[in-house]
């Protein structure tokens, strides 16, 4: 006390913001190593040769003719898919903001499987499911005594819609969930008290106030689907080919890198101006937002009134559940060796026998999934944690557009950047396995960027000051106050993050080198192997996964609510 | 630590000194073909060395992929088998393969010159067979099944034909072919009428495959060897094979030696292997062709697969010239310009 | 201009009894204000009056016309909230006009515009029309919102803690300026709030609630001078309550044994001898000098006019105001006292 106060020296307060400056730039450094400049190095080949620029590659892939209705027709599909995903998943945001039923809890888990399955599960749902000798299909032909399909949706451009929507509506679902619950509920009111009706209350105020959350969804369901690859050709077949079809072509089948890079180039700046909107538009990603009043919920079918809900939820159970119930029923019923069906093809895939079909053994396979997902999580999580952190000092939406690019890569070109980076050292010392840990972690990091940066950002930063003012320094009142303020989010982003890393194959396929299976793999190899019981037993453990993970963070989220709710 | 230290020694030792030969191939060659049998007995035949699979995808998918790899100067892969005998050209055209020694590979003695398709001595068959339409009997009424590449056009048939695409899948762009070499110039009139009766064109044969397994059209382009399979490996005679005019595309499938491999003895033993009577003999079951080796023999049930009269094959060489500009015609029917 | 009637309103959150038989009317151009600590019910009154809850008993009439089955939006209701509830994405000209665009009586543009700037200028806003709620003080959402509330000249205004969240000396001014424009335009208002000096100074009449129940309605003074309960007598400024026995009970006075000695106290309701009750006095009651009783000093506060003084009668606590610090024990007698049944 006694001593005087002096003026600490200029240089150490700039030391001290320098520190500050290199910690915050040691994730990009280090996401700039691993991913951007591999990912650039790969793109430059569309637009460098014999070490010169040129648009000549550009130039071929824009004058061609078959590129040109591969990108309309993909800007087509994608906003078709937008507009149905919205349709579908809008009402159903709203029947989980205003009802309250029976198993909600689990209903809002299962609105996140969807959106994390591997293209090749959904694509044998579908088969299984909307064919025109499957489930829905037969149950209508017996019923009304027809010979042919009455519901020939498969092997269309609405069959590859419908596909993209079941993916991506229960996105829209959430992101209006979300939002709306973080809509004070008295501003409703106040339309009621000035005298408007609900409908008009609705579109004067309810919907402009959701609009950021909408474009958000939006912007980001029609890049997914602009991107989407698998689903268009397994589903719609090569007349229904997307622009990421057009860069397989270039770089796997006409072997023409130059090409594919220019393509994949283009299909790239049109993704990234797309994902510049959504940063702007906000570019949350269903986090729970800070609560003014819980909103009142009433319970379904309290009045009769709600019984016009019915026929709509039929409708979306059929279309969600009926291709995920589609693989669990055929996971139980396919013959197995003879044996009476049942449980028989999941004592297969737990045991620990090495299977030539996937070329090691199902559990091992299962266990491998597992490690990759939890390890990956960890490392998105603190990708993520860290640029976001970044993010509050260099304040810039072009950075963060940046930064969002693993979500908005073409995944053929992301695996060709992978293999560039992961063959060679030092990636390479790391092996398969934890090579396709540091890949995933790039991956799905801006995942977690988008749920935890807008709620730290909202942050009340006086609680920070408090612990610092109570003589904790800035790591600790981190690590004190904001860390454990955002565990609800981390727990959200790892869930996610959990979850994807889980389907994921792009990048798995990409870094295997035989021994790495994980179960995307195995269900991709059972598939071609023609075991059909063991890929639907895999894929419906994988379901089964995803709504443990989703399940298991939707409790503790809302425990994390009650806890910090109120702060 | 001592003992640590020894550990880890012997593994650096394991894996510094090991002799290991790595195969690309394509993943079904090692989930239902006679992969492992090989691995066996090349492990059997030279102690201490490992023969290493690596299958994560199809041919194509395999083979840019060693491509991408030869181009970084970083690939694995020894020996690549499963390069058709349409797509070698491209191959060659970036360098993937040697020249191999056939003084070292015998078992050469025993496969008709007809299969060997690469004159440049660098790229050698290890099977054939025959790509043509197969129907489900239960399904297509007799007087539909189709006897002519132009019944395929019949509007009874609209929506009942699923074939694999001429960019992604072998067996398509042998049908795509067959029908250049059999009408000429009026191949595209030819298509023009067919894409109505497509139900749908999948990425590769399997998924094709799924689909008219799952009774979801009565017509697949498959290989001439289904009969026999579904006789042999279920007793069925369900699914039949049609030889329109007497015809089926010829496919023949290669496998040669990476350029710049450290162990060409070990991969020329592996082409020998591979070409033997014992493993040939497990072709016609594995993969459901027919063997390269003419000693080989074809087991019971084989007296289902077909061999056209007249097989159709176009010449290598004019396909690697043309078939950029064919596809691309192609692809502007398929959109509709 | 109307008159609500309330009727035995009943309200309840599942096992939870919110409102328990509430009955009250409020005149043409009168203020009630709903006065009660925090969770007692009076905010659900309100709500069930706006029609944003449902009450489970009861009966709600405006101008003698039952109300309760209509939606909130026919009520001809208006509401102002605690948090103003101001319309983030609508300019204060947006906000204000909303009523007037979308609810029951629109009003073409002219006739909107010519309106917005009457209530602006009316709550001393003129010249914010554009501004954004973000860009406003509390204060100004305060006001905006009124002015909203106001634009569709409801029958009904009410208000649920308007003035809450504003610090003291706005709340204050914002008091004066409101009780000006309520009564300027003769509205009939409910006014919910927790804080006893708001309650005192706007309400023509005060309504104290506790758990769900109406306690006593009554203009300020009466219920400053006669509260009919103990609650009440508590809840509304400093009160001395003391247990005691009726000795002799008729009239107007009755003759009470407490702390020792004898009270006169005029009962509210009717007593009998031997009963158990309170003996209520407010500290302005009793007179300094001498008297029955003596109290013993624990600590004086200087609140400027006076003394407040803190003390023991025979051990039961006091409050008293005295002119000057005292030096010892008090003495003093009652001018006036009241006897509440326990």
């Amino acid at each position: 006390m006694a001593e005087p106060l002096a003026k600490p020296f200029d240089w150490a307060v700039k030391v001290r913001g320098w520190a500050g400056l290199a910690l915050a730039s040691l994730p990009l450094l280090f996401l700039g190593a691993a991913f951007f400049f591999p990912l650039a190095h790969a793109l430059s080949l569309g637009i460098r040769t014999d070490n010169r620029w040129t648009g000549e590659y550009l130039r071929a892939v824009l004058y061609d003719p078959y590129v040109q209705h591969l990108l309309s027709f993909t800007a087509l599909q994608a906003f078709l898919s937008t507009v149905l995903s919205f349709a579908l998943g809008f009402p159903l945001g709203w029947f989980l903001t205003r009802y309250e039923f029976p198993g909600k809890r689990l209903a809002r888990a299962f609105t996140l499987v969807p959106f994390v399955l591997p293209p090749i599960t959904v694509a044998l749902g579908f088969y299984l499911f909307f064919g025109h000798s499957g489930y829905l299909n037969n149950a209508l032909r017996g019923l009304f005594e027809l010979k042919e399909p009455p519901l020939p949706v498969l092997y269309s451009l609405w069959a590859v819609v419908l596909a993209h929507a079941f993916y991506n509506a229960p996105v829209f679902a959430r992101f209006v969930h979300t939002a709306w619950n973080s809509l004070d509920p008295t501003l409703e009111e106040v339309c009621a008290a000035l005298g408007a009706s609900r409908l008009r209350a609705f579109f004067t105020v309810t919907l402009p106030l959701l609009a950021p959350a909408i474009l958000s969804a939006a912007v980001l369901v029609f890049v997914l689907c602009f991107l989407s690859f698998a689903i268009p050709l397994s589903l719609g077949g090569a007349r229904y080919a997307t622009v990421e079809v057009g860069v397989y072509l270039y770089a796997r089948i006409y072997l023409d890198l130059p090409r594919a890079a220019a393509l994949a180039l283009l299909e790239l700046i049109i993704t990234l101006a797309l994902a510049y909107i959504y940063v702007r538009a906000g570019g949350f990603l269903g986090g729970q937002q800070e609560r003014i009043r819980p909103r009142k919920t009433v319970l379904f079918l309290a009045r009769p009134s709600h019984a016009l809900w019915i026929p709509w939820l039929l409708i979306t159970a059929l279309l969600f559940l009926g291709p995920i119930a589609s693989i669990v029923a055929d996971s139980l019923s396919r013959p197995f060796a003879g044996k009476a069906p049942g449980l028989a093809w999941y004592a297969f895939i737990f045991s620990p026998e090495r299977s030539p079909f996937i070329g090691t053994s199902p559990l091992g396979s299962i266990l491998v999934s597992l490690e990759v997902a939890g390890l990956s999580t960890l490392l998105a999580l603190l990708l993520g944690l860290g640029v976001s952190g970044s993010l509050r000092i260099f304040r810039s939406r072009a950075v963060e557009t940046i930064l969002m690019t693993p979500m908005a890569v073409s995944s053929v070109v992301l695996g060709l950047a992978l293999l560039l980076v992961f063959r060679r050292p030092p990636f390479s010392y790391f092996g398969e396995k934890y090579g396709l840990v540091i890949a995933h972690g790039l991956m799905f990091y801006p995942f977690v960027v988008r749920i935890v940066r807008p709620i730290w950002e909202g942050l009340t930063p006086s609680w920070v000051e408090a612990a610092r003012t109570l003589g904790a320094g800035r790591l600790r009142a981190f690590f004190t106050v904001e860390a454990p303020l955002l565990s609800q989010a981390l727990l959200v982003a790892g869930a996610f993050s959990l979850t994807l890393s889980l389907g994921e194959m792009t990048a798995a396929a990409m870094l295997s080198q035989g021994e790495l299976v994980t179960i995307p793999l195995a269900i991709y190899r059972f598939l071609s192997a023609r075991r059909f019981g063991a890929a639907s037993a895999m894929a419906s453990l994988l379901i089964l996964l995803t709504v443990i993970a989703v399940g298991v963070w939707e409790w503790l989220g809302e425990r994390g609510f009650r806890t910090y709710g109120q702060a | 630590m001592r003992k640590f230290l020894g550990v880890l020694l012997a593994m650096v030792a394991v894996c510094g000194w090991a002799k290991e030969l790595v195969v690309y191939t394509y993943d079904s060659f090692v989930s239902w073909g006679p992969a492992l049998a090989i691995k066996e007995r090349f492990e059997a035949m030279f102690p201490g060395v490992q023969l290493v699979w690596v299958a994560v995808g199809d041919s194509s998918e395999m083979l840019s992929r060693l491509i991408a790899e030869l181009r970084l100067g970083e690939t694995r892969a020894d020996v690549f088998l499963g390069v058709g005998d349409m797509e070698f050209p491209r191959a060659l055209a970036h360098g993937v393969f040697q020249p191999y020694d056939p003084e070292k590979i015998p078992n050469l003695m025993d496969v008709p010159a007809a299969l060997i398709f690469d004159q440049t001595g660098r790229v050698l068959p290890y099977d054939h067979g025959y790509v043509t339409f197969v129907y489900d009997s239960e399904l297509l009424p007799g007087e539909l099944v189709p006897k002519t590449l132009d019944d395929l056009l019949r509007p009874e048939l609209k929506g009942k034909i699923v074939i694999e695409d001429p960019r992604t899948s072998s067996p398509g762009l042998a049908f795509f072919l067959w029908t250049i070499a059999r009408y000429g110039e009026g191949w595209l009139d030819y298509w023009r009428k067919l894409i109505p009766n497509l139900l749908t064109i999948t990425k590769g044969w399997s998924e094709a495959y799924d689909i008219f397994l799952a009774g979801e059209a009565p017509i697949v382009l498959s290989y001439s060897t289904d009969t026999a399979y579904s006789y042999i490996e279920h007793g069925s005679l369900r699914y039949q094979v049609i030889t329109p005019n007497g015809e089926a595309y010829r496919q023949i499938e290669g496998m040669g030696i990476v350029s710049g491999t450290d162990e060409p003895e070990l991969a020329h033993a592996f082409l020998n292997l591979v070409l033997s009577v014992e493993i040939q003999e497990l072709i016609p079951t594995t993969q459901w062709m027919f063997p390269a080796n003419a000693r080989a023999k074809l087991p019971a049930g084989y007296e289902y697969a077909v061999i056209p009269e007249r097989p159709v094959f176009i010449d290598p060489q004019l396909v690697q010239e043309k078939l950029e500009e064919w596809l691309s015609l192609w692809q502007s029917l398929l959109i509709g310009r | 201009m109307a008159r609500l009637e309330v009727e035995n309103l009943c309200k309840r959150f599942g096992s939870v009894v919110a409102v328990d038989g509430v009955s009250f009317s409020v005149d043409a151009g009168e203020i009630l204000v709903l006065l009660g600590p925090s969770g007692c019910g009076k905010t659900t009154v309100l709500r069930c009056i706006a029609g944003l809850e449902r009450p489970d008993g009861g009966d709600i009439r405006l101008d003698g016309q039952n109300i309760l089955d209509l939606p909130p939006e026919k009520r001809d209701v208006g509401l102002v909230f605690q948090n103003y509830a101001l319309f983030p994405h609508l300019t204060v000209e947006g906000n204000v006009s909303y009523g007037l665009r979308h609810g029951r009586y629109r009003l073409p543009r002219q006739a909107r515009r010519a309106k917005v700037a009457a209530l602006l200028d009316l709550v001393g806003l003129s010249g914010y029309e554009r501004r954004k709620p973000h860009e406003l003080s509390e204060g100004q959402k305060q006001r905006v919102a009124l002015a909203r509330a106001l634009a569709v000249e409801p029958k009904v205004l009410l208000l649920d803690e308007p003035l809450s969240a504003l610090d003291a000396a706005l709340r204050k001014e914002l008091r004066r300026e409101l009780h000006r424009i309520l009564k300027g335009k003769g509205i009939t208002a409910v006014y919910v709030t927790h804080d006893q000096e708001e309650a005192l100074v706007l309400g023509d009449r005060v309504g104290v609630m506790r758990e769900g129940k109406l306690e006593q309605v009554d203009p300020p003074r009466r219920l400053y001078g006669r509260p009919r309960t103990v609650f009440v007598a508590q809840f509304l400024g400093r009160a001395n309550l003391w247990p005691a026995r009726v000795r002799k009970g008729e009239g107007s006075a009755v003759r009470v044994e407490v702390a020792g000695t004898e009270a006169v106290a005029e009962p509210l309701s009717p007593v009998q001898e031997g009963d158990e009750a309170f003996l209520f006095f407010r500290p302005e009651w009793a007179e300094l000098g001498e008297g029955p009783f003596v109290a013993e000093v624990h600590s004086a506060e200087y609140l400027g006019d006076r003394w407040e003084v803190r003390g023991t009668v025979q051990g039961l606590p006091v409050v008293l105001h005295a002119p000057a610090p005292p030096r010892g024990p008090l003495a003093f007698r009652l001018r006036r006292a009241l006897l509440l049944s326990a």
